[in-house]
């Protein structure tokens, strides 16, 4: 007979459905040791108490949260943001050529702090997509409702990955264009897409871990865009 | 008046602050717990706290109400503590000792057991668990956090790192894994 692996312990442990595993640890002594030494050891990590907080506590956490709230802001629209990426791409090419060196300096790192910003608004968008396309149902998921978010957000990862490139930031353009490929499906999905299809595209964006590339880039832009 | 999560969301969405006030209020310890577990440190804890309902705040149009108030606020609670961690963790790269009295994971414990025997115990285990702990990486943590403490199917925990079934179940495996190489020779003698 052949003993539990110690994935089929810890499957029967959080019991999972493995049916035939809990039956062999049932009947194996062995096994039914095993799985005791186990079971030992991860409930009392359970026991391992989180220090307390009184019942007023979420009364004391508003008074604090209360004063932070502004009314939910305007997104900064992306008409208004393209100017200032489109003279971001130009100073890329011409830094330090034609503008005194100080006042150059000062200009670039004020746009890049913009470009810095628009990319992290821009991935945590992406992000709230691309949350909702993993959690969608792929027989009732509303494509047409996704479209038009998703050749906005399209535009946009257009400009900031020619931008990411010229700045010679791989990383970062290697996860834009990533980024990209899924926002292209979406933004050209037809009316009548399959289940099928949605379906192979949740796997896309799981395989490839893009949310979380999208979410770790996003965090790195958002703080070197403060320190600038 | 008793707000549903439901409701109260719908309502603070409109702009009802009351409303906001009640979830926050409703949630607010259960947060805390998530956060703590995360990232093992009662300050941060508070922080990721405020910062979560922060967050959840201006993405609360984004709540459709497909899945549970309180399983969206935990979402953005994981990835509130993830980024604190992952920037922490740049930041010692620079500075390689953690600083002196820095308060890490259950190095303080509460403990709600009024039989000593088995405070001391749990202090002992929680100072064993601690640096184990801290050798996962984030998302191996995330995912036991989940599993072990909250109790998060592995479908549900796959949504949150947003990454396959398979690989939040192995994530989870490779947890119970390493902590149980790191505990193994010290467990014995504890016991
Ligand atoms: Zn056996």
């Amino acid at each position: 007979m052949k003993h539990l692996t110690e994935e089929e312990l810890i499957e029967v442990y959080y019991r999972e459905p493995a049916e035939q595993a809990a039956r062999h640890a049932e009947e194996c002594a062995e096994c039914a040791r095993r799985l005791a030494e186990l079971r030992s050891m991860l409930d009392a990590f359970r026991e391992v108490a989180v220090p307390e907080r009184a019942e007023s506590y979420g009364t004391e956490v508003w008074s604090q949260l209360a004063p932070r709230l502004e009314r939910p802001r305007q997104r900064m629209r992306f008409w208004l943001l393209a100017p200032a990426l489109a003279a971001m791409l130009a100073i890329a090419f011409g830094a330090g050529v034609w503008l005194e060196h100080d006042r150059a300096a000062a200009r670039e790192r004020t746009r890049e702090r913009v470009l810095l910003m628009a990319m992290s608004d821009h991935l945590e968008r992406s992000e709230i997509m691309l949350t909702e396309l993993l959690h969608a149902d792929p027989a009732s998921f509303d494509i047409a409702g996704e479209r038009e978010r998703a050749r906005d957000l399209l535009s946009e990862n257009r400009l900031l990955r020619q931008s990411a490139l010229q700045l010679g930031n791989r990383p970062q353009a290697a996860v834009l264009d990533d980024l990209e490929r899924v926002l292209v499906s979406l933004a050209n999905a037809p009316e009548n897409r399959s289940a099928d299809e949605t379906k192979m595209l949740q796997e896309r964006v799981e395989d490839g871990r893009l949310l979380w590339k999208v979410r770790i880039t996003s965090t790195n832009a958002r703080e070197r865009g403060q320190k600038l | 008046m008793e707000w549903s999560d439901q409701a109260a969301a719908e309502a603070a969405r409109n702009g009802n602050s009351l409303a906001f006030r009640a979830l926050v209020e409703r949630h607010s310890r259960g947060v805390f717990r998530l956060a703590f577990r995360m990232c093992g440190d009662e300050q941060d804890a508070e922080d990721m706290v405020q910062e979560t309902f922060l967050r959840a705040y201006r993405q609360l149009r984004q709540f459709d109400g497909r899945s549970a108030f309180g399983t969206w606020l935990h979402r953005i609670c994981v990835n509130c503590c993830l980024d604190l961690l992952r920037s922490k963790k740049s930041r010692r790269e620079s500075k390689p000792a953690l600083e002196e009295g820095e308060r890490h994971w259950l190095d303080t414990v509460a403990a709600p057991a009024p039989n000593p025997e088995r405070l001391a115990e749990s202090s002992q285990i929680a100072a064993m668990l601690a640096p184990a702990l801290r050798e996962l990486s984030d998302m191996e943590r995330t995912a036991f956090v989940l599993r072990h403490y909250e109790g998060c199917e592995i479908a549900e925990i796959a949504r949150t790192l947003g990454v396959q079934h398979n690989a939040a179940k192995h994530s989870v495996f490779r947890a119970v894994q390493k902590l149980r190489r790191a505990l193994e020779p010290v467990w014995g003698a504890a016991r």
